[in-house]
């Protein structure tokens, strides 16, 4: 076994250690830097482990060196290294750049703690992305959720501790569904590692019980990714988490929820046998397409700027649900696609309202009129963002429709087509709807700057946000990691040559 | 210098202007010499691609591809050098009108004008020199975005208003129609680059043609086809310069220009003859040729009704284009050409008119001739190379359009000629008879425009009548478009 495998479990470990060390550190400063520290050794190993299963293919590991069937197993492979990658990069950056607004939200008592749920909730989502066994996959989902929402429930907001609980219900929901069906695969195929699943279900596709667990998997993970209309808990929750964590999972949870989509559907099943007999995509294409366009409709009406980007979120997702729902190589490449380009945008982007907040202590769009006068280059950060977001050439936006355009196209015709470009152009009212009112509008009360007097941006958030615009271009013109990796990704998922 | 190193030059000459403008912000003087001096080092840098042009292979240049089969790639053929010297032949002329125009209006930040306007001529130029439809989108994209700043100059109301609607019509309609339609395009071919001949030919179900032609007409927003012109007369709130170059020359004619090289390299002339009736996108442009006419009538402010002629003019070369006879071609090559020369000195004028005496009015110009009579002169040459009367540039377009459309046996085509010929005199030239004929006021002071702007308009009439007479460099491009059996 080669070293690097080692490397593929400490993603989860390295985290996991270090949550409960900044429970007995306590000191504000030395759980950040630890946060920080473990987050850029994660992010760094994530490059490492993608960079090395491009070239040298898929890792087994064994956990306690348990060969599985008995022990559990964990498996790298282009798909999960791809999202760990996405995960990692965004918790690095929010973590290592994010401190000062915690410091501006959180009170001087929790921070530490709320770097140790931070930190669980990066080794559940690790988790969920590396295990190859059923069972603890579903363990890791609880881990992450259960962090996020004491994650959530850490804001000042009054709304916040409704918000919380609102996705406490809804998570706790779907995570039963998806722990109900992993209990009936178990059923009727005596094993929980996917592998073997993967083997053995061939043999079983005729079985009721089988349906059920795919019912149950199918509308588990629609709560999970909030797929219209079970998006309820998103807008809420994002909106009124510290800032920091909102930006977080606005650009990963839905992401890996939509990776487990992508495991069971794509990896465990066939997915161009399994939607015409079970008729997945009948449930999920009408889910996502209602979901672009209510999420763009709302994002509309919304003059709390976070609530907005909340509501584009669930168009967004509805992008993604869509592309999955083809079932097809040219839709799994849209999805994985728009999964990398619009985890930087919107995680840039709710940190750059998140800076909006900073400096004017309010995220209503009626009070920020004229923002752009006193803060040209955080505005302009917005403007980049919403760029990316409607899709414009030389954006990451651009290549995600690009592709979701040409897989509807193929698969479903004309029609369809429209509704992804109408839909578009209501990413473009909301957004310019926002831009006009940072850059002309007249502040019905001027934004005055924070209590605290804040001139300026402090000076990492203002990196951070350079580099999600430079990523945010960069993935407009490179696509190699991008279009390039979700290629192969779907090479190997669908056995294409 | 080979020829390759010539393209990415000449795109970076704009956009270094640009960010001179803005760096020089503070010297107002080294400011304009360092914009005009760029426009004419870009022309030179054109011209020697022009001159280079046949001799050899065609240069192209690769930048990036970030979508298999499709890169940013650019390419020289005579059709996008056509384009390209058009616009880099009417930059420094202008850029001195601007200079002349601005300064005698005291308009607020110039140099925020004169940076947007250097990166527009940077798309413009990236549109012409576009080696792929791809290519040509992105820079189509960008020219929407960074116009904007250009109409809504002035932060009036109705400034604000004019751009959210040229903003709403040009990305929706390429969003809406464009993309999907290149997306298709691309699906069906899996690459995007301009060919001769086209590249459908051996991809696409027949019954798909008209469709998918009638979506890129209404797709190129630029174009301004009814029901999707409204934009640019919307866009007339921007100062005269930039209505006059972008919204009489650049902008709209890089949608014309899209559609003319949609219909050389991705359908291709003869298998767009060979399978499709072009009938209902021959109906379209004919309907817009004179509904715009009319509106254009009845409009009583001066660069409203310019506005309204440029739409019909820009339909007169898509009509052009869809007769797809060889001469027709070639009519809708030159008239591109003949009505960026004309229309620029129409809209010049009323820039001028408006500088020296405020006024916007046709009805307020009785007797201005008498006034400005330079100016007005212009104007009455540039009239007549709209309506096409010989010993003008519109008369040459109009020729071979016509000689085209009986080469194609398209009656409906002539008659459409011969009515909106008469609508564009009944337009024109009762200004032309308000200004000189009409008795003024006695107590008006009013004297011609400044000397730059003066200069610029006397130029590009000059250059309407001259092309009448010269029109070799533009039509051999014209020709070299269509190919060698062509000639």
């Amino acid at each position: 076994m080669p070293a690097i495998a080692h490397g593929q479990v400490l993603p989860v470990i390295l985290p996991l250690l270090a949550a409960p060390l900044c429970v007995l550190l306590r000191n504000e400063r030395g759980t950040w830097l630890l946060a920080a520290f473990t987050a850029w050794l994660g992010a760094g190993l994530a490059c490492l482990l993608l960079i090395w299963t491009l070239e040298q293919g898929p890792l087994d590991y064994a956990i306690g060196a348990w060969q599985p069937p008995w022990g559990i197993e964990y498996r790298l492979d282009t798909l999960n290294a791809f999202v760990l990658v996405i995960v990692n990069m965004l918790a690095a950056l929010v973590i290592g750049f994010g401190h000062a607004l915690i410091r501006r939200e959180i009170s001087g008592g929790r921070r530490h703690l709320l770097y140790t749920a931070f930190l669980l909730h990066i080794a559940g989502i690790n988790g969920v992305l590396l295990t190859r066994d059923a069972f603890n996959l579903f363990v890791f989902i609880e881990i992450a959720s259960l962090s996020s929402y004491g994650m959530i429930a850490a804001s000042r907001n009054s709304r916040a501790l409704l918000s919380a609980y609102s996705y406490l219900i809804y998570g706790t929901i779907g995570a039963s569904f998806i722990l109900l069906a992993v209990g009936l695969l178990y059923a009727i195929t005596g094993t929980l590692n996917m592998t073997d699943l993967q083997a053995r279900l061939p043999e079983v596709a005729d079985r009721n019980a089988l349906r059920a667990a795919l019912a149950f998997l199918t509308v588990g993970i629609m709560l999970k990714c909030a797929i219209f209309p079970l998006h309820a808990w998103l807008p809420g929750a994002y909106a009124s988490a510290p800032a920091s964590v909102a930006s977080f999972l606005a650009g990963t949870t839905t992401k890996v929820f939509l990776y487990v989509l992508i495991r069971f559907f794509y990896d465990l099943f066939d997915a161009g046998q399994l939607f015409p007999v079970l008729y997945i995509d009948h449930i999920l294409l009408p889910a996502a397409v209602a979901g672009v366009l209510y999420g763009a409709l709302q994002a509309l009406r919304q003059d709390n700027l976070r609530l907005m980007l909340a509501w584009s979120s669930v168009g967004q997702i509805g992008y993604m649900a869509w592309a999955l729902s083809l079932g097809t190589a040219p839709g799994l490449v849209a999805a994985l696609v728009q999964m990398v380009n619009h985890a930087v945008i919107k995680c840039g982007m709710f940190l750059t309202v998140a800076g909006l907040w900073y400096r004017f202590d309010t995220v209503s769009l009626a009070r920020l009129g004229g923002a752009a006068r006193t803060a040209p280059g955080l505005c302009a950060a917005f403007v980049l963002g919403g760029l990316g977001l409607i899709g414009i050439p030389l954006s990451a936006g651009f290549i995600s429709k690009w592709h979701l355009i040409g897989a509807a196209w193929k698969q479903q015709g004309m029609a369809w087509v429209f509704v992804i470009v109408v839909s578009s152009l209501l990413t473009v009212l909301y957004m310019w709807r926002a831009v006009d009112t940072l850059y002309r509008g007249k502040p019905q009360d001027p934004p005055a700057p924070a209590p605290q007097a804040v001139a300026c941006l402090p000076r990492p958030l203002a990196i951070a946000l350079l580099l999600f615009g430079a990523g945010n271009l960069f993935l407009g013109v490179d696509t190699r990691w991008s279009a390039g990796i979700a290629e192969q990704i779907a090479g190997q998922l669908l056995l294409l040559p | 210098m080979t020829d390759a190193l010539l393209i990415p030059l000449i795109l970076l000459t704009p956009l270094i202007a640009g960010l001179l403008a803005l760096a020089l912000r503070r010297h107002a003087w080294l400011r304009e010499l360092a914009t005009l001096s760029s426009c004419l080092v870009l022309f030179g840098l054109v011209w020697a691609l022009a001159t280079q042009a046949g001799h050899g292979p065609a240069p192209s240049w690769q930048l990036v591809e970030f979508i298999t089969g499709a890169p940013v790639y650019f390419a020289v053929e005579p059709l996008g050098l056509f384009f390209a010297l058009l616009v880099a032949a009417l930059w420094p002329l202008n850029s001195l009108y601007s200079i002349g125009y601005l300064r005698e209006n005291q308009e607020q930040h110039q140099s925020r004008f004169y940076c947007f306007f250097a990166l527009a001529i940077f798309c413009t130029l990236g549109i012409a020199l576009a080696g792929n439809l791809l290519t040509l989108f992105i820079f189509y994209e960008a020219l929407t975005l960074l116009t904007y700043p250009l109409v809504t100059h002035r932060s009036t109301p109705r400034g604000r208003a004019g751009g959210n609607l040229y903003l709403g019509y040009l990305l929706g309609t390429s969003f809406v129609f464009l993309l999907p339609a290149i997306v298709i395009c691309y699906g069906l071919t899996g690459h995007l680059d301009f060919r001769p001949g086209g590249i459908l030919a051996t991809n696409i179900n027949p019954a798909w043609v008209v469709p998918l032609f009638v979506l890129f007409m209404f797709g190129v927003g630029k174009a301004a086809l009814i029901p999707v012109h409204r934009w640019l007369p919307a866009a007339m709130v921007a100062p005269t310069p930039v209505s006059a170059l972008l919204h009489a020359v650049a902008v709209v004619k890089a949608g014309v220009f899209t559609l003319l090289k949609l219909t050389l390299y991705i359908f291709g002339v003869e298998f767009l003859g060979s399978v499709a009736s072009m009938d209902i996108p021959l109906y379209i442009a004919g309907f817009t040729v004179l509904y715009a006419s009319c509106i254009a009538l009845s409009a009583d402010n001066l660069k409203r009704r310019l506005a309204y002629s440029t739409i019909s003019q820009l339909a007169y070369v898509i009509m052009a284009t869809v007769i797809l006879t060889p001469l027709s071609l070639i009519g809708a090559m030159l008239h591109i050409a003949a009505h960026a020369f004309g229309k620029i000195t129409l809209f010049f004028a009323a820039g001028a008119i408006y500088c020296s005496s405020g006024k916007t009015r046709i009805s307020e110009l009785a007797g201005i001739g008498r006034r400005m009579p330079l100016t007005m002169t212009a104007f009455a040459i540039g009239s007549c190379s709209m309506i096409g009367v010989p010993l003008s540039a519109g008369f040459l377009s109009k020729w071979h359009i016509v000689q085209g459309a009986w080469q194609g046996a398209s009656w409906f085509a002539l008659v459409v000629i011969i009515i909106s010929t008469l609508l564009n005199a009944a337009y024109f030239l009762p200004v032309v008879y308000t200004a000189f004929f009409r008795p003024g006021r006695q107590d008006e002071k009013i004297a011609e425009a400044a000397l730059p702007m003066l200069f610029a308009l006397g130029v590009t009439a000059v250059l309407s009548v001259l092309l009448f007479f010269f029109p070799w460099p533009l039509a051999g491009f014209a020709w070299a478009a269509l190919g060698p059996e062509a000639g």
